[in-house]
C-alpha cells in the first residue's frame, strides 16, 4: 500500500501531440482512484507513467514520497490489469498466475500457496489446468486480476478492464473489485471510460480531458459541483442539459427560458441536470417534441424555441409528443459555467 | 442475381480452363520444312557468319528454312543438348563434345551418317585431319560426324618471365626435366613478404589436362578394351606424384584458374605465371588481348614419351531427326567450307578440322595467335584422344572427384588416390556389365502405372469426400470444383504425373537419349546401387551436414534480425529491405558473387582475415570448409524467414509484452517466456520449409564449385542433376529422387510430429 505522487507530469511526443500537460495528482494509501474521461484525453498514458511502462516527457512520479521514474515497471511493485487481459496464452492459469512469482524468486512451495489462495478468493480454482483460450470473457478477467492480486503489489492499476464484457457481467465484475479492493486496501488507479463505473466504484473520481485534469473529488461533489462544463456534460446519465445564453440584469435569457441568476451580465451557458426539472403550472412553456420510456423513468425532450431541454421524470407519465408542459427548473439546483474557459461560475 | 452470377461462374472457369490447355495442345500449322540446328553459341563472334551461311542455304534450298539455336555459354552447353533431346524436341543437327560421342553412339541416339557421305560424290576424307576424323567413326568405322575445331593440349609460356630466368629456352623435345628446372628458376617471391608472387607454372587439374603427363610416364588409364583401369600401375601414379610435388614439395605450381570452376584465375594473364597448361588453343582468344608480355606455345614437355590428349567439338545428326538429309547437307556445307572453318580459326576457337583452313593465312599468320601457332599441328604426331566409352563422363567425374584430393587439397597421396580412382572405376565399370542384358520395361507399363495412380488419386478423393452434402452445399461444392479446375489439370499434367512417370523410372534404366518408351525394367536395382554407391553416400552426408548447419543458423539470424529490426525506423526500414533483397535475387547470380567474397587469394573474406593477421581459409578448395561457406551463404539468404518472422513478431499483442514487463520481467526472459513461445509456429513453418530448401540445394554448388572438392559439396541434388542428364542414368536419378522424397518426407513429418511437445498455438490448446 502506497501514497502515489504526480508532480508536473508532462508527455509530448515527437511531431508535438500533447497527450499530458503538467498533471499534478495525489493518490492516498489505500485509496480506489478512478481516472475517467474520453478516448483520447491521457487517461491511459497516465496510467502508463505510473506503472513505468511509458517515460514521462517531464514530471516526477513518487510512491510513498520516493521518485520511481528510473525504474523499470518490474522494479516499481505494481501490478496492472489490461483491457484485453493480456494472459500469457501458452501458460495454464496456475502458470499465468505464478508467472510474477517466478520472476521475483518466490520459491516453488511459495508459489503454489500464494497460487492456490488467490485462486480460491476469485473462484478460480476449477480452472487452473486451463488454457486461456479454454476459458470465457469473465473468467479471463478474473486470471488478470488474480495474476495482479497474487504478488500484493504496492499499487494496482486497472487499464479499462471492463470493457470487453457484456453490460451483465461488467455489472457483476464492479461489485466483485469493489469487494477485493475493500479486503485488500491496496493503492488502485483505475481507468475508465465510463462514467457509471467511475461514479460506483471509485473513491476519488478524477476526470481528464486533453491531457489536462478537470476536477479531482469523491463522486458525489462531483456530480453535485462539476467544477467545468465538461464534467458536468460527461458525468451522469442522463446527461445535464447544457443551455447557451445570456444574463442580463440578474436574468438568464435563452429561447423563451427565463431564470433568475446571480451571475454578472455577459454570455453564461446554464447547466441543469434532467432530474431537476420540474413540470408545473408556471415556468417556461415548453413543446414535447420525443418521449423516450425506460420503463422505470421517462425521458422527455422539450423545445422552448430553438432551446432543448431533457427531463427525467419517475415512472411512467402519460405525456404524448406535441402536449405542451410548463418547465421549471429547481432554482438550488442550477450550475452556471463561462462559455469561454468552461469553468464553473461561483453564484 | 447474385446466385445466378457466381452459378455461372464455375462452369465458366472449367470452360476457360479446357479451352487453355485445347489450344496449347494444338499443333503447329503446316509449314515449310525447317532444319533446325543447335551447335553454336549465339553470344559467338562466328554467329553472324553462321546466320549468313544458313541464309546462303536457304536460298539454294527452295522452301527450306534454317533455324539457329544458341547452344548457351560454358558448361551448360552439353547439358542444354540432352535437355532438348530427351525433351523430345526436333533437333536436326548439333554439336556435341567428343567424349560425348560414345555415349550417344551407345544409347542409339546418332544418324549413322555413312550413307550419305558415299552417296556425296564432293566428299573427301583426306579434306579433314585425319586422327579427328577416325574419332568420329563407330566402331563399324561409318562416319557418325565430322569435327568442327579441335585442339591439343600445349603448353603456354610467358616468354618475357622465361628471358629472366636466363635459361635457355626450351626446344621442342623439353623434358620434364627441363620444365622442373624452368619452373623452379620461374618461382619467385618479388616482394620478400614469404608469399610467392611469381609462380613457374599455373598447373591446370581437369582430367584431361591431367591424362597426357600419365600417357608421357608410360602410363594408362584403362586396358584397350576399355574393361578394367589400369590407373593402379606406376605410369599413372608417377605422374600424379610429379604433379604433386610440383604443386606441395617444390612449390612451384599454383592451382588453375578453371579448375572445379574456382575463380582465382588469371595468374598467367597477370604475368605471374611463366608456364600455363596444359591446356588447349581456345585459351588464345582470353589471351590475345595481353599486351603487357610476350607470350607463346610449347609442346607438353616429354617424360619417357611424348604424348598429349585432344579435345574437340563434332557436329553429329540425332537419329531422331526430322530433316537428316538437310542436315548432312547443311553440315558439309558448314564444316567443309573455308568462309566457317578460317573464321573459326580467326577467333581462337580451335584448330579448324578443315587441313585446307588450317594450312591457311587464317590459322597459321593469325595475328591473335602466339607466334609458335603450328605446334598445335607438330604435336598432333603424338595427341591422343580420351577412350570412346559410354560412360566416359561418368568415370571422369568419378577420377575428378579423387582427383582433387591429389592435387587439389592435398589430403591424398599420389598412390592412395590413383588406387581409389582405379577401385571406383573398376567397380563402376563392373556393374555397367552386370545391368546388360536388361528387360524391356513392357510397353503400356507407363500407361498403366498412370491410370492406376490417377484412379488411385481418385478414389482416394472420393472416400474423403464424406456423405453427399445438402442441396445447397453440394451447388457451392460444384463452383468451388469448377474453379479449381484449371489448377487440378496443372497439378495432375505438371506435378502428380510426372512424380509417377518418375517413380516408375527409379524402377528402370533409361537414359534420356533414348525414346520415352524405350526403357529397361530393372527392379529395386538403382535403389541397391544407391546403397553401395559411396558417391551417393558422400552427397547424403554433404547434405546433411549442409541442412544441419545451415537450417538453424538462419533460423537465429532470422530471427535476430527480426528483433532488432522490428521497430518502425526509417533505418529499420532500410535495413530491412537490406536484408529482403538477397532472397529475391537469382540462386545463381547470388552464387557468382559469392565466388568473390570466398575467393581464396583475393576474396572478401580472407582480405579481412588476412588483415587481422588471420590466415585465409580456401573456402571452396577445404573440403572442410566448403559446406561451412555455403552454409554461411543461405545465412545470407534468410529476407524471407527475417520477413515471417517480423510478420509473426507484429502480431504479438504488445500488451503481452507490457505485462511482462509490469511482471517484472527483462528483455531475455520477456524473450523467452513470452515472445518465443508465441513465435513457436512460425519458428516450426521456417523450420520446415528451411529444411526443405537445405535439401534442394541445388544452384549454388553448380555455380561455384560443381560438387568439389572432391565429393565435399556434391549435395543430393547436385548428383540427381548429374546423374540424370550428365551420366544420362534417368532411372538412378529418380532414385535419388524418390530417396530425398521419403528422407524430405520423415524429417517434415518427424519435425510436425515433435510440434505439439514445443508449438504454442494461440487461440488453440495444444496437443
Amino acid at each position: 500500500m502506497a501514497r502515489v505522487e504526480l508532480t508536473g507530469i508532462s508527455k509530448r511526443y515527437t511531431g508535438g501531440t500533447v497527450a499530458l500537460d503538467a498533471v499534478d495528482l495525489e493518490v492516498a494509501a489505500g485509496e480506489f482512484l478512478v481516472l475517467v474521461g474520453p478516448s483520447g484525453c491521457g487517461k491511459s498514458t497516465l496510467l502508463r507513467i505510473v506503472a513505468g511502462l511509458v517515460e514521462a516527457s517531464a514530471g516526477d512520479v513518487r510512491f510513498d514520497g520516493e521518485s520511481v521514474v528510473g525504474l523499470e515497471a518490474g522494479q516499481r511493485d505494481v501490478a496492472m490489469v489490461f483491457q484485453n487481459y493480456a494472459l500469457y496464452p501458452h501458460m495454464s492459469v496456475a502458470k499465468n498466475l505464478a508467472f510474477p512469482l517466478r520472476l521475483a524468486g518466490v520459491a516453488r512451495a511459495e508459489r503454489r500457496r500464494r497460487v492456490a489462495e488467490t485462486a480460491e478468493l476469485l473462484g478460480l480454482t476449477e480452472l487452473l489446468k486451463r488454457k486461456p483460450a479454454q476459458l470465457s470473457g469473465g473468467q479471463m478477467q478474473r486470471v488478470a486480476v488474480g495474476r495482479a492480486i497474487v504478488r500484493n503489489p504496492r499499487v494496482f492499476l486497472f487499464d479499462e478492464p471492463l470493457s470487453n464484457l457484456d453490460a451483465k457481467l461488467r455489472g457483476e465484475m464492479r461489485g466483485e473489485l469493489r469487494a477485493l479492493h475493500e479486503r485488500l486496501g491496496i493503492t488502485t488507479l483505475y481507468v475508465t471510460h465510463d462514467q457509471a463505473e467511475a461514479m460506483t466504484l471509485g473513491s476519488r473520481v478524477c476526470v481528464l480531458e486533453s491531457g489536462r485534469i478537470l476536477q479531482v473529488g469523491n463522486p458525489l461533489e462531483v456530480f453535485e459541483r462539476p467544477a467545468a462544463r465538461f464534467v458536468a456534460g460527461f458525468i451522469g446519465s442522463p446527461p445535464m442539459n447544457l443551455v447557451a445564453g445570456v444574463a442580463r440584469d440578474g436574468v438568464f435569457e435563452a429561447g423563451t427560458l427565463r431564470l433568475p441568476t446571480a451571475a454578472p451580465a455577459g454570455p453564461l451557458v446554464l447547466g441543469v441536470r434532467p432530474h431537476d426539472i420540474e413540470i408545473g403550472a408556471d415556468g417556461s412553456e415548453a413543446e414535447v417534441i420525443d418521449v423516450e420510456r425506460l420503463g422505470t423513468s421517462t425521458q422527455l425532450v422539450c423545445a422552448l424555441g430553438p432551446v432543448r431541454l431533457t427531463l427525467a421524470c419517475e415512472g411512467h407519465v402519460t405525456t404524448e409528443r406535441g402536449e405542451r408542459l410548463r418547465l421549471r427548473p429547481r432554482p438550488e439546483r442550477l450550475h452556471w459555467f463561462d462559455p469561454e474557459s468552461g469553468a464553473r461560475v461561483p453564484t | 442475381m447474385r446466385s445466378a452470377g457466381s452459378a455461372s461462374l464455375g462452369p465458366m472457369f472449367a470452360a476457360a480452363s479446357f479451352l487453355t490447355v485445347a489450344l496449347m495442345l494444338q499443333p503447329a500449322a503446316a509449314q515449310e520444312r525447317t532444319l533446325t540446328a543447335l551447335v553454336e553459341d549465339a553470344t559467338l563472334v562466328s554467329w553472324p557468319v553462321l546466320e549468313e551461311l544458313a541464309r546462303d542455304f536457304e536460298a539454294r534450298h527452295a522452301g527450306v528454312r534454317v533455324e539457329l539455336l544458341s547452344l548457351g555459354g560454358a558448361s551448360g552447353t552439353q547439358d542444354k543438348v540432352k535437355f532438348m533431346l530427351a525433351g523430345d524436341l526436333p533437333l536436326d543437327l548439333i554439336r556435341i563434345d567428343v567424349t560425348e560421342a560414345a555415349a550417344f553412339l551407345a544409347e542409339e541416339a546418332l544418324l549413322d551418317l555413312q550413307p550419305h557421305f558415299d552417296a556425296d560424290v564432293g566428299w573427301d576424307p583426306s579434306s579433314i585431319f585425319s586422327a579427328p576424323l577416325a574419332a568420329c567413326r563407330d566402331a563399324e568405322e561409318h562416319l557418325f560426324g565430322l569435327p568442327q575445331t579441335f585442339t591439343p593440349y600445349v603448353m603456354y609460356v610467358n616468354r618475357d618471365l622465361l628471358a629472366r630466368t636466363g635459361l635457355a629456352a626450351p626446344g621442342a623435345d623439353w623434358t620434364w626435366e627441363d620444365f622442373l628446372a624452368l619452373a623452379r628458376a620461374g618461382t619467385r617471391d618479388t616482394d620478400g613478404d614469404g608469399r610467392t608472387d611469381e609462380f613457374g607454372i599455373s598447373l591446370t587439374q581437369w582430367l584431361q589436362a591431367v591424362v597426357p603427363w600419365v600417357w608421357q610416364n608410360g602410363g594408362e588409364l584403362l586396358d584397350a578394351g576399355g574393361t578394367r583401369s589400369r590407373m593402379d600401375e606406376p605410369g599413372f601414379a608417377g605422374a600424379l606424384a610429379f604433379l604433386r610435388e610440383l604443386l606441395f614439395e617444390e612449390r612451384v605450381a599454383s592451382f588453375d584458374a578453371t579448375f572445379a570452376g574456382q575463380l582465382s584465375q588469371g595468374l598467367f594473364q597477370a604475368g605471374r605465371a611463366l608456364f600455363y597448361g596444359p591446356v588447349g588453343y581456345w585459351e588464345t582468344y582470353r589471351f590475345q588481348h595481353i599486351d603487357a608480355f610476350a607470350w607463346d606455345v610449347l609442346p607438353l614437355p616429354r617424360g619417357e614419351r611424348a604424348a598429349t590428349s585432344v579435345a574437340m567439338g563434332i557436329y553429329v545428326v540425332p537419329r531422331t531427326a526430322r530433316e537428316p538429309e538437310l542436315a548432312y547437307a547443311f553440315l558439309r556445307e558448314v564444316l567443309c567450307g573455308m568462309r566457317y572453318q578460317q573464321l573459326m580459326a580467326e577467333i581462337g576457337n580451335g584448330v579448324p578440322g578443315l587441313v585446307a583452313a588450317a594450312r591457311s593465312e587464317s590459322f597459321l599468320a593469325n595475328p591473335a595467335a602466339p607466334p609458335s601457332v603450328e605446334v598445335f599441328l607438330d604435336v598432333m604426331d603424338d595427341a591422343r584422344f580420351m577412350p570412346p566409352l559410354a560412360n566416359w563422363r561418368k568415370i571422369e567425374s568419378l577420377c575428378q572427384a579423387e582427383l582433387e584430393g591429389v592435387l587439389l587439397t592435398g589430403a591424398t597421396s599420389a598412390a592412395a588416390g590413383a588406387r581409389a580412382m582405379a577401385a571406383k572405376t573398376d567397380a563402376f565399370l563392373g556393374r555397367e556389365r552386370a545391368r546388360h542384358g536388361r528387360r524391356r520395361l513392357p510397353s503400356g507399363a507407363m500407361a498403366l502405372a498412370l491410370s492406376v495412380s490417377l484412379l488411385a488419386l481418385g478414389a482416394v478423393f472420393l472416400a474423403r469426400r464424406g456423405p453427399a452434402p445438402p442441396a445447397a452445399r453440394a451447388r457451392e461444392e460444384r463452383h468451388a470444383y469448377g474453379m479449381i479446375t484449371l489448377w487440378a489439370l496443372g497439378f495432375v499434367a505438371f506435378l502428380f504425373g510426372p512424380a509417377v512417370v518418375s517413380l516408375v523410372l527409379s524402377l528402370c534404366e533409361w537414359s534420356p537419349l533414348r525414346p520415352f518408351g524405350d526403357m529397361g525394367f530393372v527392379g529395386g536395382a538403382n535403389y541397391a546401387r544407391l546403397a553401395s554407391d559411396p558417391t551417393f553416400h558422400a552427397s547424403l552426408s554433404a547434405t546433411a551436414a549442409y541442412a544441419a548447419l545451415a537450417v538453424p543458423a538462419g533460423l537465429v539470424v532470422a530471427l535476430a534480425l527480426a528483433l532488432l529490426l522490428r521497430s518502425p525506423s526509417t533505418l529499420a526500414g532500410i535495413v530491412r529491405t537490406a536484408c529482403y533483397v538477397p532472397a529475391i535475387l537469382s540462386p545463381v547470380i547470388v552464387a557468382a558473387v559469392w565466388r568473390f567474397v570466398f575467393d581464396a587469394d583475393d576474396g572478401l573474406i580472407n582480405r579481412q582475415l588476412r588483415a587481422f593477421g588471420a590466415a585465409g581459409v580456401a573456402w571452396l578448395r577445404e573440403p572442410n570448409a566448403v559446406v561451412p561457406a555455403f552454409a554461411l551463404m543461405a545465412v545470407w539468404g534468410i529476407g524471407a524467414q527475417m520477413l515471417v518472422f517480423l510478420a509473426a513478431l507484429q502480431a504479438i499483442d504488445p500488451a503481452l509484452e507490457e505485462a511482462a514487463r509490469v511482471d517484472g520481467a527483462g528483455p531475455w526472459r520477456r524473450f523467452w517466456h513470452v515472445i518465443l513461445p508465441a513465435l513457436t509456429p512460425v519458428v516450426l513453418f521456417n523450420l520446415v520449409t528451411g529444411t526443405i530448401a537445405a535439401f534442394q540445394v541445388f544452384a549454388q554448388p553448380y555455380v561455384m564449385t560443381q560438387g568439389g572438392p572432391g565429393d565435399a559439396s556434391r549435395f543430393l541434388v547436385l548428383y540427381l542433376y548429374e546423374s540424370g542428364f550428365r551420366h544420362l542414368d534417368m532411372g538412378y536419378a529418380s532414385a535419388i529422387a524418390w530417396v530425398l522424397f521419403v528422407i524430405l518426407g520423415v524429417l517434415s513429418l518427424t519435425l510436425l510430429a515433435s510440434a505439439r511437445h514445443w508449438v504454442h498455438y494461440a487461440g488453440r490448446a495444444r496437443g
